[in-house]
């Protein structure tokens, strides 16, 4: 009658906790916060002491507005006079609206890179697309004046803000984002327009080789948030390329949100609903990812469609091997996150404004190599 | 039950309470709110555990740990809200917690419904089919049910806490029918209520709580509804 | 003298359940040119239906008990890290796979305690695990998706049980279909299915009659866990990598296809054949509209017109059949 001991002790156990009405429910929920947080920042703690060394790195966990802190304080590599590394004393930070998406991460670590290897301090904000959050921390980064401010401008509404930064002795410069009529320094990302026309005009070119009718082939371009400015710029790259070769047919279709399952239960039905379809870009990371598995689905040989995308996804690169994928854009948002140091320290240094276009490597069967070297490193 | 104290903090809830029940007899345990009816009851079951005083059942002294050891005695209680699971059908409200099972712990729902089919016609409540949903029935049916599970289980003292609330006039009749049932098959009962009214019909006996002391224990021929009244309000016989 | 009820008002809302998902099935196989019922198409719909299904299921028991998860959204990223985590330390497949089940049984176990014991309404609870364990897996993955190719052995035997076909038929849907009979028969023909309906329905009457209802909760929670974690491995070999994204929404649709099946939000009553029907429903919604050439632009309007009248008729009929 174990059942019945162990029944009973959990009874018991309950009525003293009945009897025990001193703490309020209130009290509880506010300690279950603080174990929530105390538990998180542990988690972050043992996560951050497994990677490679780091200098101090404050990541703002996107609208739930918990910072957890990743520290880890590194053995100091500079070591007296000889071997000084030229951005010592130096801090950057970079404010942008990027989070749950394994994008950031490849940019932190491009700008944690750059950081350790120049020798200076360097912070991201990662606000998940929350434009006030993004405008506090701001502010916020504005205050403790940086040596300078890598900013995502992703809204008109900055351009008074970086204004007022500028005013104040603060450089700002732009990252991964542009707005035109902004007065930043500089800017230093991927031109979406300019990646959107590179895949199409190769998925096309492709196209048309294998002899498919342009007049009639359908473009479908699924994205994970409609509406959203990378997938707008892209898909009018996509388009200005689609005009060159005469492809009048296109939908973007909305693949429903992050989630895998949504995302490929989509397209495959798209697919099967759509036979005219022969062209399919993706405008996204994962809707591109799911590509290959909703062809599959549907019944369709590799090369059947001509299709192709942004990232390097595990799918993707699977994809890519087998032939359903015909190319996919790496954006080498590595080199945005590496370059907003490399910058700001020329800037610092010398008065430097480099405007550099990161993005925009066609990735397909021959240059996979490179891109599953790197991508375990967090890297490509 | 006797000498039985009952704090709640500083409340005095019970003071010194001794009560008694005897075979076979209906007792309406009356008195205002906040008189410590439902915690004197609520002691009898098992629910809570007397802070002085014992209890005696069928002669033996008895200490409850939880309301599952006062019914396995045979003390049943029915509640007026906490009997019935109104979505579950007939069959599984009487057997709650104490299923009939095959092998495996899986239900024998053909035994369960036969034997709730029993049940019910002892009582004499007529439904069309014991898999229906306890809460098509009106309230004094579903009393009916309760005080069936608790008969059909052998109950040998039944404690009704205010059955009569909130039921329309028939209703109440049908009630106090079922009372009068179980007295007939030698069941005790303690009838607790605020409406002298109806409790007068059936009862023996009658017991008065005033603020957590008996102040009456009485006969129902020794007594009048207009005494038990001055008793439940003022404490005291008619001046 | 009986008062008099229309036999339409007293029919279980399981059955408006069913006529209205035969409805829109009919509409969806006839508009899309019979594409719907396309091999194709029903194979897809078979692997990937259990997704949501599988821990919907859970999700309705639990629901039956009276109680939610909404932290079933962050269990599914969590355990398929940690699967991952394990077979790229080394470890054996099945091995890894028990681990992971564990877990998942763990964090149901934490749902329950906290609910329980600190008497908080699981609505919260499971609100703040759902945020705990998603912050706790962005940060150890540092969110980058891990490709599972490199860290299975020659021959997976999880991928045959997990991915594979069954004479044409996706194995998923089967696990699907074991996991409804499971709990079906569990939920309504075992004793302790029905101390998760007393639980729910009449939470005092149940403890009065001497069950143990934390114990009872507990076990729903535990279940939704094992679940969750069964799915986080199901998507994992399916989608051949550990995606952060993984398990975004499932909290609202695996709660939505409930009550759509006919399970009230008050706990206490449904079925498994409801959850079911709910399921069904809200896996096929967004498909069956894109066959039917519906601009997907307009599906997600769609989707929430469908799931509100779908929810309001049961809901209707659920309150006419018991009163």
């Amino acid at each position: 009658m174990k059942k019945r001991k162990v029944e009973r002790l959990i009874e018991e156990a309950n009525e003293l906790l009945s009897r025990r009405e001193a703490l309020s429910t209130g009290a509880k929920v506010a300690l279950g916060a603080v174990i929530a947080g105390l538990v998180a920042g542990l988690g972050g703690y043992f996560a951050g002491s497994q990677a490679a060394p780091q200098r101090t790195v404050t990541v703002t966990a996107p609208a739930a507005e918990r910072t957890v802190t990743i520290t880890e304080t590194v053995l100091s590599t500079i070591t007296g006079a000889a071997g000084k590394k030229p951005a010592e004393g130096m801090y950057f930070r970079l404010v942008t609206h990027g989070g749950d998406d394994p994008f950031w991460a490849v940019v932190k670590k491009g700008m944690i890179d750059a950081a350790e290897f120049y020798g200076c301090k360097a912070d991201i904000d990662l606000c998940g697309g929350d434009l006030a959050l993004q405008q506090k921390r701001f502010q916020e980064a504005v205050a403790m004046k940086p040596t300078a401010i890598a900013l995502v401008i992703n809204d008109p509404s900055w351009a008074p803000l970086v204004q007022d930064a500028l005013d104040k002795g603060v450089p700002v410069f732009g990252i991964n984002n542009d707005w035109p009529g902004n007065p930043r320094l500089f800017y230093i990302g991927q031109n979406e327009v300019r990646a959107g026309y590179l895949i199409g005009k190769r998925i096309f070119e492709t196209g048309i080789k294998k002899g498919i009718d342009p007049k009639t082939a359908h473009l479908v371009m699924p994205v994970e948030v409609p509406g959203a400015a990378y997938g707008v710029q892209r898909s009018k790259g996509i388009l200005q390329a689609a005009e060159e070769y005469g492809i009048k047919s296109y939908e973007i279709m909305d693949a429903g949100g992050l989630e895998m399952t949504t995302v490929e239960s989509r397209e495959t039905a798209y697919f099967l609903a759509h036979p005219e379809t022969k062209f399919a870009i993706g405008l996204g990371g994962i809707v591109t990812d799911r590509l290959t598995t909703a062809l599959k689905n549907a019944g369709k040989k590799p090369g059947e469609i001509i299709a192709g995308g942004f990232d390097t996804t595990p799918g993707t690169l699977a994809g890519l091997k087998e032939g359903y994928i015909e190319a996919t854009i790496d954006q080498q948002q590595y080199l945005q996150g590496y370059f907003a140091i490399v910058c700001g320290y020329l800037y610092a240094w010398a008065g430097f404004m480099p405007n550099i276009d990161t993005g925009g490597y066609l990735v397909d069967k021959n240059t996979i190599g490179i891109i599953e070297k790197f991508s375990p490193l967090h890297v490509r | 039950m006797i000498n039985i104290h009952k704090w709640f903090g500083t409340v005095h809830a019970l003071n010194g309470v001794d009560f008694t029940v005897n075979r076979g007899e209906v007792v309406g345990l009356v008195g205002d709110n906040g008189a410590g009816k439902s915690t004197l009851i609520k002691i009898l079951s098992g629910v809570y555990p007397p802070d002085m005083g014992e209890i005696y059942f069928e002669g033996r002294k008895v200490r409850f740990r939880s309301p599952a050891d006062a019914r396995k005695l045979g003390i049943e209680t029915v509640y007026q809200d906490q009997a019935l699971a109104p979505n579950l059908s007939i069959v599984r409200n009487i057997f709650m917690g104490r299923e009939i099972t095959a092998s495996f712990g899986f239900l024998d729902l053909k035994k369960m419904s036969g034997e709730a089919r029993k049940a019910i016609e002892t009582l004499g409540l007529r439904v069309r089919s014991p898999l229906e949903p306890v809460a098509i029935l009106s309230g004094g049916e579903r009393q009916g049910v309760a005080i069936a599970r608790a008969l059909y289980f052998k109950a040998k003292l039944v404690i009704l806490d205010e059955p009569t609330a909130a039921l329309s006039i028939k209703e109440t009749q049908k009630v106090l029918d079922f009372v009068r049932l179980l007295k007939k098959e030698g069941v005790s009962v303690i009838f607790i209520t605020h409406n002298l009214y109806h409790v007068y019909e059936v009862a023996d006996r009658f017991v008065v709580l005033f603020r957590g002391m008996k102040v009456a224990d009485v006969l129902k021929e020794q007594t009048s509804i207009e005494e038990l009244a001055c008793y439940i309000t003022t404490g005291k016989a008619a001046a | 003298m009986e008062s008099k009820r229309s036999l339409m008002l007293r029919l279980p809302p399981e059955v408006y359940s069913l006529i209205i998902l035969i409805g829109l099935l009919t509409i969806f196989t006839i508009f899309s040119n019979y594409r719907f019922l396309s091999y194709e198409n029903l194979r897809a719909l078979g692997r990937l239906l259990p997704d949501l299904g599988v821990v919907a299921l859970g999700v309705a028991m639990l629901m039956i008990a009276g109680e939610f998860d909404l932290s079933i959204s962050s269990q599914i990223p969590l355990c398929s890290y940690v699967m991952i985590t394990l077979l790229k330390s080394g470890f054996g497949e099945i091995l890894s796979l028990l681990v992971v089940l564990g877990v998942g049984a763990v964090l149901g176990f934490i749902n329950a305690v906290i609910t329980i014991r600190g008497r908080i309404p699981s609505f919260i609870t499971t609100l703040g695990t759902m945020l705990l364990w998603r912050g706790v897996v962005y940060v150890w993955s540092g969110m980058m998706p891990i490709p599972l190719r490199p860290y299975l052995p020659e021959t997976s035997i999880l991928a045959l049980v997990f991915v594979s076909e069954v004479f044409g038929v996706p194995v998923q849907i089967i696990w699907f279909a074991a996991v409804a009979i499971v709990l079906g028969l569990i939920l309504h023909r075992h004793r302790f299915g029905n101390w998760v309906y007393a639980t729910g329905d009449n939470e005092l009457a149940a403890k009065e009659m001497g069950i143990n209802t934390a114990l009872t909760k507990t076990i729903c929670f535990m279940t939704v866990g094992i679940l969750a974690a069964l799915v986080s491995v199901l998507q994992l070999y399916r989608i051949e990598s550990f995606a952060a994204t993984q398990g975004i929404g499932f909290e609202f649709r695996a709660i939505a296809a409930c009550v759509i099946g006919g399970i009230s939000l008050r706990g206490g009553s449904g079925s498994v054949i409801g959850a079911i029907l709910g399921i069904i429903a809200m896996q096929t919604i967004d498909t069956g509209l894109i066959l039917m050439g519906v601009p997907v632009f307009g599906v997600s309007a769609f989707i929430g017109i469908v799931i509100v009248v779908f929810g309001l008729l049961v809901t209707r009929a659920g309150r006419k059949f018991v009163s």
